[in-house]
């Protein structure tokens, strides 16, 4: 674990300083005092007292030398002790400063270890990760603060299962009102188609009423299809196949379709993507319609192939896109359009990034819009086993 | 080997107790100038102790009982180790002021001393000459220590290893 010059370390470095402060003071006075008493008492020099007594009368000598040696034993004794006190008391000194450092320390992580546990759980909270509770321990305090924090998780979770449960249920309502009139479109006309054909039964003119009724009931079965294709697609998972192909074959493939709607310019240089065929020709195909549905027949669609930003750009020249709706027309179900359930360009958006690409808009209103699709780079193929139609 | 580890414990915990605590630093005994030699089969072992009295210990000395330093030689060569041991003994005449110190590795030789810088010097100096029979090369081990000494009316034991810190001097000398 890093070590970071914190709290805990202030506090255990005060509390050492202080302690050993306040031993250290303890200890030189006694040693003073220790000191005053043995220097009073080795300061009695009787050696050249005795001495002379010694000399004056020899028949004392023995008893002045025992005297003297008892004199000197006591001071010996003081020596001896005070010493020994020296030595010992700064080593059980030492001793408790350890013992009461330890005991302080493990005081000390007590206290603080729940802050580290507070600080990572409130950090995972910051990433969204709710369910979690931290273990109630330490002093009441501490149990308080955690029971409260637990107690702000659960509730955390509940709030965010609540807002996910109403963003489902509100994602059911929009779609399941979209689709009633997207099914409730196709079924007037084949209503009104059955009620015609009924209420001409008999008439001379069936035939032709049936021939035109059953057109129109087989357009708007059509429709239903369609719509029903559209939501399948949209909501399956897509396999992806991608390819190495040069871009502008497919695009003139593709826009052949369209050269009776529409006037299509390609211009730039073309340039090898690796991208599923199908996937390319389904979003130039909703970009394609999109513009001709935005700018009407008959417009002019210009394709720009950028081979140094290995980017596709198609700009077409109808109304453009109002600001406010700029974001929101990769969304799912969102569309300005009378008929279209929004799923268009959501698809784009899904079958672009699948593919590793990129698709963003720019537009000015009344001026039209250009749809850029940026296409990841192309990996180096050994072997060449993933070419196709690369020339 | 873990008895040695405690009591270097001991002694670093008391080294740091004292340099924390105390004014009073003890002593720091060691030998100096220690050699051994080999010849016509005499063996001469030469050490002189250095920072082991000062003014604390001239008090204990002058007690009037009899201090010893104790010495352990080891001599230890291939085929046998040979472990002998010495003291000095040092006992002090208050009415004379005099040291008599006795040299047991210089056969028993006994000193009388009255300054106490020439007793410290004599004290601290070890000689020890011996005939033997060991073949070389012979590793030459000196260690010195102090006794525990008994005083006072109350017969309390001193132990007076508490003036070097409990720290044992030694040295080691390869004769080859």
């Amino acid at each position: 674990m890093k070590f970071r010059f914190g709290l805990r370390t202030i506090v255990v470095l005060l509390y050492l300083a202080l302690f050993t402060a306040g031993l250290v003071l303890i200890y030189e006075y006694q040693e003073s005092k220790r000191n005053e008493l043995y220097e009073e008492i080795t300061s009695l020099n009787l050696n050249e007292f005795m001495g002379k007594i010694a000399a004056e009368h020899p028949e004392h000598a023995e008893d002045a030398r025992s005297l003297l040696c008892h004199l000197n034993e006591i001071k010996a004794t003081i020596e001896m002790g005070n010493r020994h006190t020296a030595v010992y008391s700064a080593f059980y000194l030492i001793l408790v400063l350890v013992l009461s450092l330890t005991l302080f320390l493990w005081a000390i992580y007590t206290l603080t270890n729940p802050l580290a546990k507070f600080s990572k759980a409130a950090t995972e909270i910051a990433r969204g990760n709710f369910d979690i509770q931290l273990k109630e321990s330490g002093t009441w305090e501490l149990k308080d603060a955690q029971k409260s924090f637990n107690l702000m998780s659960t509730q955390l979770q509940k709030t965010q299962e609540k807002l996910l449960e109403a963003e489902k249920l509100s994602i059911w309502k929009q779609f399941s009102r979209m689709l009633a009139h997207e099914i409730k479109n196709p079924l007037t006309p084949i209503r009104l188609s059955l009620e015609r054909l009924i209420e001409k039964k008999h008439s001379e003119k069936f035939e032709e009423v049936f021939d035109r009724c059953t057109s129109i009931i087989s357009q708007e079965v059509e429709n239903l299809q369609a719509l029903a294709s559209n939501f399948s697609n949209f909501a399956k998972d897509v396999p992806i196949n991608q390819k190495r192909f040069h871009i502008l074959e497919q695009i003139r493939g593709i826009t052949r379709s369209y050269d009776d709607r529409v006037e299509i310019i390609i211009t730039g240089e073309d340039f090898a993507i690796e991208f599923d065929m199908m996937h390319f020709y389904q979003i130039l195909t909703n970009v394609f319609q999109n513009a001709i549905d935005a700018a009407g027949q008959g417009e002019k669609l210009e394709l720009r192939l950028d081979s140094t930003q290995r980017s596709l750009e198609i700009r077409d020249h109808g109304p453009g896109i109002e600001p406010e709706d700029i974001n929101k027309i990769f969304e799912p179900y969102f569309t300005k359009k009378k008929k279209g359930i929004g799923l268009g360009l959501a698809l784009v958006k899904k079958l672009t990034n699948i593919n590793h690409a990129e698709i963003n808009v720019t537009s000015q209103p009344g001026e039209g819009s250009s749809f850029i699709i940026k296409f990841s780079e192309v990996k180096a193929i050994i072997g060449g086993n993933n070419e196709n139609n690369d020339h | 080997m873990f008895g040695g580890i405690f009591e270097k414990a001991i002694t670093a915990t008391i080294s740091l107790g004292m340099m924390l605590f105390s004014s009073y630093q003890g002593n720091t005994p060691s030998f100096a100038q220690s050699r051994a030699f080999s010849r016509s089969n005499q063996i001469t072992v030469q050490a002189t102790l250095e920072n082991a009295f000062n003014e604390d210990f001239r008090q204990i000395l002058q007690s009037g009982h009899s201090v010893a330093i104790d010495f352990t030689l080891t001599l230890r060569s291939q085929q046998s180790t040979e472990i002998i041991s010495f003291q000095h003994i040092a006992i002090y005449d208050p009415l004379l002021c005099t040291w008599e110190l006795t040299c047991e590795e210089k056969n028993n030789r006994t000193f009388t001393i009255d300054s106490w810088n020439e007793f410290a010097n004599a004290n601290s100096d070890f000689h020890f000459q011996k005939t033997h029979d060991m073949e070389t090369p012979i590793e030459v081990n000196l260690v010195a220590s102090l006794p525990t000494v008994t005083m006072g009316q109350n017969n309390k034991s001193f132990d007076l290893m508490i003036f070097w810190n409990y720290h044992k001097p030694y040295c080691n000398v390869i004769i080859l």
